[in-house]
Order: C-alpha cells, then sequence, then structure tokens
C-alpha cells in the first residue's frame, strides 16, 4: 500500500465519520469495504477491515463483536456471491446490501439480546432499510472517486 | 439687423451643425462614461457582495457565538453541588455508526480529562446522564431516555422516591416502583436522591406529566419528561466525584471499567443508586468490593473524621424505595 493509497483510505474514512454523524445508527464506511473487496487487495482489504473495525465499535455502544460479525458476512456474501454475480455488478452490490441490511437488524437485535439491552425495533428496523438503501449509491460514490483520484492501476 | 440674421440663421445653422455633433460627442461621452461607471459600480458591486456575504458570515459566527455565550454563561450559573467539580465538555456527535444502538452522545472528554464510566452529566437545565463508555480523551455518554438508563430519584414536593427509567428515543421517562398510596403531582419536579452517591442529591432531572393508578400494580403508573433538551445538546456539565480523603473509608461501589463502561449489566437494582442496569436488572449485582473505586469514588463526606472511625459498611441490598 503506497502512500498516496494511505492518503485516500485515511480521506475516506474521515468523510465516512462526518457522514455517519448525519445518518445515525448506518454504517457508511461499508462501501469502502467492498470496493477494497473488489480490488482484490487482501492486504488492503485486512488493514481497511481492522482500522473499520476499531472506529465502528469504538464508536458504538454494543459490545464488542457486533461488528466483526457485520463485516465477517460482508466478506462471507461477498465472496459466495462472486462465484454467481461480477463483483461489480449494480445488481450484485443491491443483493449484497439488501443481505447486509437484513443482517445489521438481526446481529443488532441478537447482540443487544445477548447483552440484555432493551432497544427499540421500530427504529432498529428503519436504520436496517436505510443501511440497505445507503450502501449503493455510496458504493457507487467511493468506486467513482477513488477511480478518478487512483486511476486505473485501482480500479476493479 | 444683420446681427439678429446672424442670430437667427447664421447662430441656428452652427447650432444645427454643432447639436447633433456634440449630442453625438455627448452620448459618446456619455456612453464611455457609463461604462466606465459600469466597470466601476460592477466592480464595486462586486466588491459589496463580498463585503456582505463577510458581514453575512461575521454576523453569523456573531449569532451563534452569542448564543453558544447564553448558553456558557447558563452553564457557569449553575452551582455544582458542594465537593463536586463541574468540566465542561462539547457534544461531539450523537448517536455514530452502526453499533450505536444506544441513547447516546459522544463528548469531547475522556478518562484522562475527568470524564471516567459513571460520571454524571448535566446542564443547566438538568440531568442529562451518565458516563458509559471512556476513551482517553473522548466518552460516550448514556441518556436518560435509553431504556437501559436506570436514576433513583425523589419528587421535589412531597419527596416520594422511585427510579426513573428511559422508555426510548423522544420519550418520556417513567418512574417506576412509587406505591400507590404515595403521593406525586403532575407538574412537580423530580430531583436525584443521591443514593450510592452515583450522582449529588437534588439535581433536577425531569417534570411528572401524568400519573395514574392501577389496580393491578402495587405502584402508580408516573410518566415524566426529561427537563434537558436531549435532542439538541451541544454543551453538558460533567460533575466530577470528589477526591477521597487520605485514609477516609468509602462504601464500595460497582466496579467501573474504562473499555466495558457501566452500562447495562453493572447496574444497580431497584433504590440502589443511579446506575444503568440493564434490561430488566437480570445482571445487577452489586459487586463487593473492599478497595475504594479509583474512579468513582463517593462524595466527600461530611464529617470525614468520623467516618474513618466506623466500621466499613456493606452495600445495602437491592430493595424498593421507600416512603
Amino acid at each position: 500500500m503506497n502512500f498516496s493509497n494511505l492518503v485516500w483510505w485515511a480521506c475516506f474514512i474521515v468523510a465516512g465519520v462526518w457522514l455517519q454523524q448525519g445518518l445515525p445508527g448506518v454504517d457508511v464506511l461499508v462501501a469502502g469495504l467492498l470496493v477494497s473487496l473488489q480490488e482484490r487487495r487482501h492486504y488492503q482489504t485486512f488493514w481497511l477491515l481492522l482500522v473499520l473495525l476499531l472506529v465502528q465499535e469504538g464508536a458504538g455502544t454494543l459490545a464488542f463483536g457486533s461488528t466483526v460479525l457485520w463485516y465477517g458476512v460482508l466478506v462471507v456474501f461477498f465472496n459466495v456471491g462472486r462465484w454467481l454475480f461480477e463483483a461489480e455488478n449494480l445488481a450484485f452490490v443491491v443483493l449484497l446490501s439488501l443481505g447486509l441490511g437484513a443482517c445489521h437488524f438481526l446481529f443488532t437485535l441478537m447482540m443487544a439480546s445477548l447483552q440484555q439491552l432493551d432497544i427499540p425495533q421500530d427504529r432498529l428496523l428503519l436504520e436496517s432499510v436505510w443501511q440497505a438503501c445507503v450502501v449503493p449509491p455510496a458504493w457507487w460514490l467511493t468506486h467513482i472517486v477513488r477511480r478518478r483520484c487512483m486511476g486505473d492501476a485501482y480500479t476493479v | 439687423m444683420l446681427d439678429r440674421l446672424a442670430e437667427h440663421a447664421g447662430l441656428e445653422f452652427v447650432g444645427a451643425i454643432l447639436k447633433p455633433g456634440v449630442w453625438a460627442r455627448d452620448q459618446v461621452v456619455s456612453s464611455w462614461n457609463n461604462y466606465l461607471d459600469l466597470v466601476g459600480v460592477r466592480e464595486e458591486n462586486e466588491a459589496l457582495h463580498e463585503q456582505v456575504r463577510t458581514l453575512s458570515q461575521q454576523v453569523q459566527v456573531a449569532s451563534e457565538e452569542r448564543a453558544e455565550l447564553a448558553r456558557l454563561r447558563a452553564l457557569l450559573e449553575l452551582e455544582p453541588p458542594e465537593g463536586w467539580r463541574p468540566l465542561g465538555a462539547r457534544v461531539v456527535a450523537n448517536r455514530l455508526g452502526p453499533q450505536a444502538a444506544l441513547e447516546s452522545a459522544i463528548i469531547s472528554r475522556g478518562y484522562y480529562s475527568g470524564a471516567g464510566p459513571g460520571t454524571p452529566v448535566v446542564t443547566h437545565e438538568g440531568v442529562v446522564g451518565r458516563v458509559y463508555r471512556a476513551g482517553p480523551y473522548t466518552a460516550t455518554v448514556l441518556l436518560l431516555t435509553d431504556p437501559g438508563s436506570r436514576m433513583a430519584v425523589l419528587s421535589a414536593v412531597n419527596r416520594t422516591a422511585g427510579i426513573l427509567v428511559g422508555t426510548g428515543p423522544r420519550g418520556l421517562l417513567e418512574m417506576k416502583y412509587v406505591p400507590q398510596n404515595a403521593r406525586i403531582e403532575v407538574g412537580e419536579l423530580v430531583l436525584t436522591s443521591g443514593l450510592e452517591g452515583a450522582f449529588p442529591k437534588g439535581v433536577p432531572v425531569a417534570r411528572v406529566e401524568s400519573v395514574s393508578q392501577s389496580d393491578l400494580s402495587l405502584f402508580q403508573t408516573v410518566y415524566a419528561s426529561p427537563l434537558a433538551d436531549l435532542e439538541a445538546l451541544e454543551e453538558v456539565l460533567l460533575l466530577e466525584r470528589p477526591p477521597v480523603q487520605p485514609g477516609a473509608r468509602t462504601l464500595p461501589l460497582p466496579a467501573v471499567n474504562a473499555t466495558q463502561g457501566v452500562g447495562p449489566g453493572t447496574g444497580h437494582g431497584p433504590g440502589q443508586g443511579n446506575g444503568t442496569a440493564g434490561h430488566g436488572g437480570q445482571r445487577a449485582q452489586p459487586v463487593q468490593s473492599n478497595q475504594p473505586a479509583p474512579r468513582a469514588p463517593r462524595p466527600q463526606p461530611a464529617q470525614p473524621a468520623q467516618q474513618t472511625q466506623q466500621p466499613q459498611q456493606a452495600p445495602q441490598p437491592a430493595q424498593a424505595p421507600r416512603q
């Protein structure tokens, strides 16, 4: 991972965190992880995953582990889905985002139950829908901006 | 006569010749001047527009600063309870990220700067909540409205005790364990009771909105609205606990953990203070510890010399608040 790539991801994370401030309960940074997975740069994905885990877990209020599950599911869904679809296909991303939205609801509910927390389910459902809706445009924007900034060397 | 002829003919002729030229010259000069003026006006206009923009921004900043000044003055006017040190903090964000399932806010202080887990958070209007998780310089505050929030309270007039529990976002607070025969009125202020020392006593928390009695329950159903505007928090005050006097013995307090926080699961049973007990309180177990909690000492006792002579007391078991 060269310096410009590092700077790009740092800027992405900063922008993503600011966006997340306006969208409580929604993970915007997952779009970056998806782009990194599509680039098939495992070393980059590993470090990005690590940083995003720390960011999301640190900002959250649930016990550690929810984000591990959440991103783990993304990696699994991506690798399974890649057998059936083109990784950069929009339909694939939309399906993936639907799956992620559903997992967001299930995992948060499960982790809250395990921690004996009472959380409003109607709000969680709404946030999961938002999550599913946010991923495709966030992925598209990240994909386009990254291609513009970093050139074709980093595209899928 | 010739003069008159000259005046009426020659002069008019000259005039007739000159006037169009002069008119044309005037027009050209005027147009040129207008053009030059226009260029100047445009430039001036642009300069004025820029000035208006700058001034508007300055006015905006000034009005924002004035509003902030008013809020900070209100915070400064708030007299903290004796022995508790107030620390200002900014609210950096509200719920942030997919794992922010609880009603929370992120503030600009952490355990290095006075915001250890369990630290009470207030505004000049009333109690906001308490620090739930703390990093070195940033902390998460669990708001009153979270269903996992528990706080021992008293009504201001009738001194009726209860436990104030959040009911969710934008919801009212429910005051639980208020016996059927206890007196409490709509509009009455609800204050912290100071039990367990998690919060100082007498800080306003909420105002009673409704009181109803049920034939099926031993307790009244009391709802109250928080005094602090939890949806628009910008600055808050942290109340740092008074330092423990050397040699003074303290009651054991629930253990706090900078990474785990004091949230659900480390709370207190009904009537045992201001903990943020978990859902259902099933994990609410007071931690037996003979070590004074490093970041959660009790308020400074009024007569520490007497306390040092008394044997250490065991923590009170969970019990419903008494009348």
